[in-house]
């Protein structure tokens, strides 16, 4: 009895002890691993944090040895400056945000269509169409852009907003109709089903039943377009030769990169106007961005 | 008279196309209408500053291959992707793995890195050009404060350091994007195969390769290739910074494209560069896809 007691009670202790040290090793790991994130987002997010010092500060302190992290003399003033003397930035945010609504509007409009119609009637050549805008996504834009550029110069489409538009849909097209079906792939077909049973046209299958549910894979697909022809520079230039056609990154290149030398604030209040709309587009629709990089590729 | 279309009586696959019809034509238009004429010209000796054009065959190709820009040229942007991707990949997987171990506040961490994804191209590259600032660049200032260098580096002067400073900002901007989806991998691995492979004695390295990384092959395959195929195409950030320089160093196959077409308006010669890079970025696609997306390829 006693001998039992006794094992018992080793029993316990040993237990007891290795659960303590585990948890022990878990709240260490735990903590490295905190540690090391952290670590990671102070580097990663320590440019932007840059940019947004570099825009605050006055443009003859940039160049100061050794540099300020938090600028002594702030001044909001290129702000202010950027906006209402340099009246030309309201242009370039203008035709960012013509190109780019039009840009979404032409991608989500064609791209439901298609993705719908590979969704759920794949026949023979949806594979290899698949393929293709896999392919797409590696054709070299550069390259494409040399006839573009031939033809709309003899047509007379340059410095139009529809050229841009036009070849930035054919940039985002192939990845938003992916992004699209795969969306539609994981809705049920069952509604649609009973609809047609019920004798429901198939465009008044997609009219009323489909189109209803597509919202967040829209929402992806749509933000995706917009980011991409906000960014998008090379077309962009090559397709517009005067100033007050360009788009902002086209517009901002021409404006301020010549110059920097001596107006370092100045290049990162208009990077920094630049930048804004996306990260506040990102802030609030992250769930959408993050879902539309993944399931573009994590299904396919 | 013209026969008025009726829905109701296109069969299945019909409608299918009828749906796919828009999309179908723009990217006709304006990916594979610019393929085909872009192959056309490349093989013509085609110089917008010449009136008139004529068929000179493969010569062009001919020039490219003995012209020592262009293995310069394939040096530098295999170079340059490679390391970007390798980097990106090691960080962003180490990253994942993190993450993976079910600690708080995993979804504010991923939305935080993504934030300098977000940051659009044009801003992250005069951002860079700031911090890689010989003189009076921040980075240059923190590695000798910190007594890692003596002398400030030349970045953007040297070739080899403009070289690893494009690398440091392809795998600055690219990580938090493979983290994101080997993240979402990781997080698709059934438990019961880790769990069988800890009953079965796997330490945590041996469960890594043996387990992890086969699971989650053809998700590593298609996010290393998506990254390179885009490392590829990336203009704007290597324009913004280096600009190509110095003496060709960080010239990739599409700022010297950019450079044939739109400085020399060599068309002919352009053309038949961007078609050597697609044929060399295809091959490559296809065998890695065999080799290192294993024998069955869920492509589609």
């Amino acid at each position: 009895m006693a001998t039992l007691r006794i094992t018992k009670r080793l029993e316990k202790r040993f237990t007891f002890e290795k659960i303590r040290e585990s948890r022990w090793r878990k709240t260490v790991a735990t903590t490295l691993t905190y540690i090391t994130i952290i670590c990671y987002l102070v580097v990663v997010l320590f440019p932007v944090f840059w940019m947004v010092s570099t825009g605050v500060k006055m443009n003859k302190n940039v160049a100061k040895m050794p540099p300020e992290f938090w600028p002594t003399e702030p001044s909001f003033l290129g702000f202010k400056y950027l906006f209402t003397q340099e009246k030309i930035i309201w242009t370039f945010f203008k035709n960012s945000f013509i190109v780019g609504f039009s840009v979404v509007a032409i991608c989500v409009g064609a791209g439901s269509f298609a993705g719908y119609a590979l969704s759920r009637f794949p026949f023979r050549g949806s594979r290899g169409l698949m393929l293709f805008i896999l392919a797409s996504q590696m054709f070299p834009t550069v390259v494409m852009l040399i006839p573009i550029y031939l033809v709309f110069v003899n047509i007379g489409l340059i410095d139009t907003h529809f050229a841009v538009i036009l070849m930035h849909t054919s940039i985002t097209m192939p990845f938003c109709i992916w992004i699209l079906k795969g969306f539609f792939d994981t809705i049920p077909v069952d509604m649609e089903e009973a609809a047609h049973i019920d004798g429901c046209s198939r465009f008044g299958i997609l009219w009323r039943i489909v189109f209803p549910l597509i919202g967040p894979g829209v929402v992806a697909a749509g933000i995706y377009a917009f980011l991409l022809s906000w960014n998008e520079y090379i077309f962009a230039s090559v397709l517009t030769s005067e100033l007050k056609m360009r788009t902002l990154p086209t517009g901002l290149y021409i404006t301020y990169l010549g110059q920097y030398e001596h107006r370092w604030s100045d290049v990162m209040v208009a990077a920094l106007a630049f930048t804004i709309p996306i990260i506040i587009i990102y802030v609030f629709f992250q769930k959408y961005v993050v879902g539309g990089l993944l399931g573009g590729a994590i299904k396919g | 008279m013209i026969a008025k279309l009726n829905v109701r009586q296109l069969n299945n696959t019909q409608f299918a196309l009828l749906l796919l019809l828009p999309a179908l034509i723009i990217i006709s238009m304006i990916i594979v209408f610019p393929l085909i004429y872009s192959l056309g010209l490349s093989f013509t000796n085609k110089n917008l500053l010449r009136p008139s054009s004529k068929f000179i065959g493969l010569k062009n190709y001919k020039k490219l291959m003995h012209s020592e820009t262009y293995w310069q040229i394939l040096n530098n942007t295999v170079i340059i992707s490679f390391f970007s991707v390798l980097g990106q990949t090691i960080v962003g997987m180490a990253l994942a793995l993190l993450l993976n171990t079910g600690i708080k506040g995993m979804k504010i961490f991923r939305g935080l890195a993504l934030t300098c994804w977000a940051v659009p191209a044009l801003a992250a590259g005069i951002l860079w050009l700031l911090i890689f600032n010989a003189e009076y660049g921040i980075l240059n200032h923190l590695l000798r404060v910190t007594g890692i260098i003596k002398d400030f580096i030349p970045w953007l002067t040297r070739e080899i350091w403009a070289k690893i400073a494009i690398i440091i900002t392809f795998i600055w901007r690219g990580t938090p994007f493979i983290m994101v989806m080997f993240l979402a991998a990781l997080q698709t691995i059934p438990k019961d195969i880790i769990d069988s492979s800890k009953i079965d004695g796997a330490g945590p390295v041996r469960r890594f390769i043996h387990v992890t990384i086969p699971t989650i092959r053809h998700i590593i395959m298609i996010a290393t290739l998506l990254q390179v195929i885009m490392i590829f195409q990336n203009f704007i950030i290597i324009h913004s910074i280096t600009v190509g320089g110095p003496a060709n160093g960080t010239k990739t196959f599409c700022i010297y494209v950019y450079e044939l077409a739109f400085d020399a308006w060599k068309i002919g010669r352009a053309t038949a560069l961007g078609v050597t890079w697609l044929l060399m970025l295809l091959l490559f696609s296809i065998f890695y896809m065999r080799y290192v997306g294993g024998k069955e390829q869920k492509i589609y």
